[in-house]
């Protein structure tokens, strides 16, 4: 494999630049194209630029400089998030779900908890997918570099107190809890912590030797000619088209855009039909003191129940507490007037449902869908009841639970009536863990890319973020996407682009 | 479009002359469509019952905002959701018309339901982010007081 640079490309991105714009030019060309700078994308580049190749990254989102948007805003929605956040799959219920679109990725916006993939998930991917050459501890020495690298720490100081609603009520019921360290820096100047995400992290290391980037750049669609594909068709930001010429490409567009993708791109096979996701169903709660932190979120879990059933704190501004009071507005309008006394909480499961990307001819984005089964409504059900009870531990004075036709719960007495009341078509079901749609393995029929990443029946498009993960882990995937990712790309590197 | 021998993604494919047109009349009916004039009347007849007590410079912000963003909806959301608010807007404009559309809020119809629910949400979202200190029915806490 050449690490030569084919024809220059206007990416404004240069061997010392660490950001990038739209490209001035709407024809590139590199070694390896890499689609997407989320966790999986940001780590590939840099692994693979170290190695001496050349990089091009392209997003379709802009660089976002953190401080630039409020955390958690309608603002930073706009402008990080694809279509606004306002994206869904539908089902019964339909489940809302987020996406990042800009540089960075999802690290640029999400909480930045961080969890390890856990040894028993990985031991259960390897035998079920048949993952090949995969050991464990070796992924484990990897999430030890990505742990330094990302800076992942717990806080100083003390806690915020709507995490330590989580902690206290967990306590009282004996239900272990603990803190989740993030990527987090805590400098002087930036007492509340700085994320330590892609932008901030890998990006410029790849940046710095040598990748470039090029933001605003949409892939419509990869150019085949049999299992080798040659050329991505791309949409700049103002409208022009172009295309960019690659040896190999690595799609890190995420769970949903890059099935999404290799189907537009005429790419069959296991792709895009095995989503899965954590649902989560929510409750605020209201307190006697003022407590509400409106730019971040708890940093406690807790996992009494796990891997099924966690429990956690969202983001909770304003805006946020109104929506999570909306189902039954009429009877829980009055506490919106409360908003600094109310934080907004939520149990997650690991779902037994499944669900599917599909594109279709001349849209430009997939169709969605998920399918909850039985029991995953009835540990909805249960997961939102015991969050109910955690909360009146904790010191709760009203819990108003978000699904239609909710009472409010005020005591122990009134919780089965909720629990009574909830049904999950009601609930406003949302997740923003998505994976496993193009699952990695040697297992035919179950797996849509082989155990390092490379498509089936392709022979240089490789998929490297969240889609490979072969089942949702239990635990926010973004260290495993990592990881695996970096494992990827190292044996892409070592085989010298051959490990077909 | 392409003289080489491609195996090329749907996309590409879409590239010739006859798929042209059909494209462009797809384009036509997925984009070009601008959200606020049909999800707006029904929007504001929402806000109007949720919050009464909204200034009406505010609610015309809210109004566009709800509009901006179904506007960036996906593709295929966006074309269910302007389906729906044509139906909901026909409905607004006829005497009559809004007490069948209180009533098919109110049942438990997959989709349908998801329509009012994502105008309440935008509205409410955008109300309380930028105006926290508003009371229930829409009035400045401030004034209020």
């Amino acid at each position: 494999m050449s690490a030569q640079a084919g024809t220059t490309p206007t990416a404004t991105a240069t061997a010392t630049a660490t950001t990038a714009t739209t490209p001035a030019t709407t024809t590139m060309d590199a070694d390896v194209l890499i689609i997407g700078s989320g966790a999986g994308g940001a780590t590939t580049a840099a692994e693979l630029a170290e190695a001496g190749l050349d990089v091009l990254i392209v997003e379709e989102g802009e660089w976002v400089e953190q401080g630039a948007v409020v955390p958690f805003s309608l603002e930073q929605m706009d402008r990080q998030y694809r279509a606004g956040g306002v994206t869904v799959a539908l089902g019964l219920p339909s489940i809302a779900y987020t996406e990042g679109r800009c540089a960075g990725g999802g690290t640029e916006v999400n909480s930045g908890l961080y969890w390890r993939p856990p040894g028993d998930v990985l031991q259960r991917w390897r035998d079920e997918f048949r993952i090949a050459d995969f050991d464990p501890d070796e992924l484990l020495s990897i999430a030890d570099e990505v742990e330094r690298e990302i800076s992942v720490s717990t806080m100083p100081g003390s806690y915020t107190q709507p995490s330590d609603v989580l902690r206290r009520g967990a306590d009282t019921l004996g239900w272990r809890n603990g803190e989740i360290p993030r990527w987090m820096k805590y400098p002087a100047h930036a007492p509340g912590g700085e994320r330590q995400s892609m932008t901030l992290t890998y990006l410029p290391r790849a940046m710095r030797a040598g990748a470039r980037m090029a933001t605003g750049c949409r892939i419509d669609g990869l150019v085949r000619s049999g299992g080798t594909a040659i050329s991505a068709d791309t949409t700049l930001t103002d409208g022009r088209r172009g295309s960019i010429t690659f040896r190999h490409v690595f799609v890190c567009g995420g769970a949903i855009q890059s099935p999404a993708l290799l189907q537009r791109s005429g790419v069959r096979g296991h792709i895009g039909k095995t989503l899965a996701v954590h649902p989560t169903v929510k409750l605020a709660a209201r307190f006697t003191d003022e407590l509400n932190v409106p730019d971040d979120v708890p940093v406690h879990q807790v996992k009494e129940f796990a891997p099924h059933l966690s429990f956690g704190g969202s983001a909770s501004n304003p805006g946020l507490v109104a929506l999570s009071l909306l189902d039954q507005w009429p009877t829980f309008q009055h506490a919106i007037t409360e908003w600094r006394k109310i934080s907004v909480y939520y149990a997650a499961i690991t779902s037994e449902g499944l669900g599917r990307v599909r594109s279709f001819p001349r849209m430009k984005d997939p169709v969605v869908t998920y399918g909850l089964t039985h029991r995953d409504r009835e540990l909805l059900r249960s997961g939102l009841g015991r969050l109910a009870l955690l909360m009146l531990e904790a010191g709760a004075v009203e819990v108003y639970p978000s699904f239609k036709g909710a009472p409010s719960v005020k005591s122990r007495r009134d919780l089965a009536t909720m629990q009574h009341a909830f049904a999950a078509t009601r609930a406003s079901v949302m997740t923003v863990h998505l994976c496993s749609t193009v699952p990695m393995g040697e297992l035919p029929g179950r797996t849509g890319a082989n155990s390092f990443g490379l498509v089936h029946g392709c022979n240089n498009i490789y998929v490297n973020d969240a889609s490979l993960l072969p089942t949702a882990p239990g635990v926010n995937p973004q260290a495993s996407v990592m990881a695996f990712a970096i494992r990827n790309a190292r044996r892409f590197v070592a085989s010298g682009g051959r490990h077909a | 479009m392409f003289s080489r021998s491609l195996k090329v993604g749907t996309t590409t494919t879409q590239r010739t002359g006859g798929d042209a047109i059909s494209q462009l009349r797809f384009h036509l009916l997925m984009r070009q469509v601008p959200a606020l004039p049909v999800v707006g009347s029904f929007a504001e007849r929402l806000l109007a019952i949720d919050l009464p007590d909204l200034a009406p410079a505010k609610r015309r912000e809210v109004i566009g905002f709800i509009a901006h963003r179904v506007d960036s909806l996906p593709s295929f959301t966006r074309f269910g959701v302007l389906f729906l608010g044509y139906i909901f807007r026909g409905m607004v404009a006829v005497p009559g018309g809004w007490s069948v559309a209180r009533i098919l809020m109110k049942l438990p119809l997959p989709l349908v339901a998801e329509y009012p629910r994502l105008i309440r949400s935008l509205g409410f979202a955008y109300v309380w982010e930028h105006w926290p200190d508003t009371t229930t029915t829409g009035a400045s806490l401030e004034k209020a007081a």
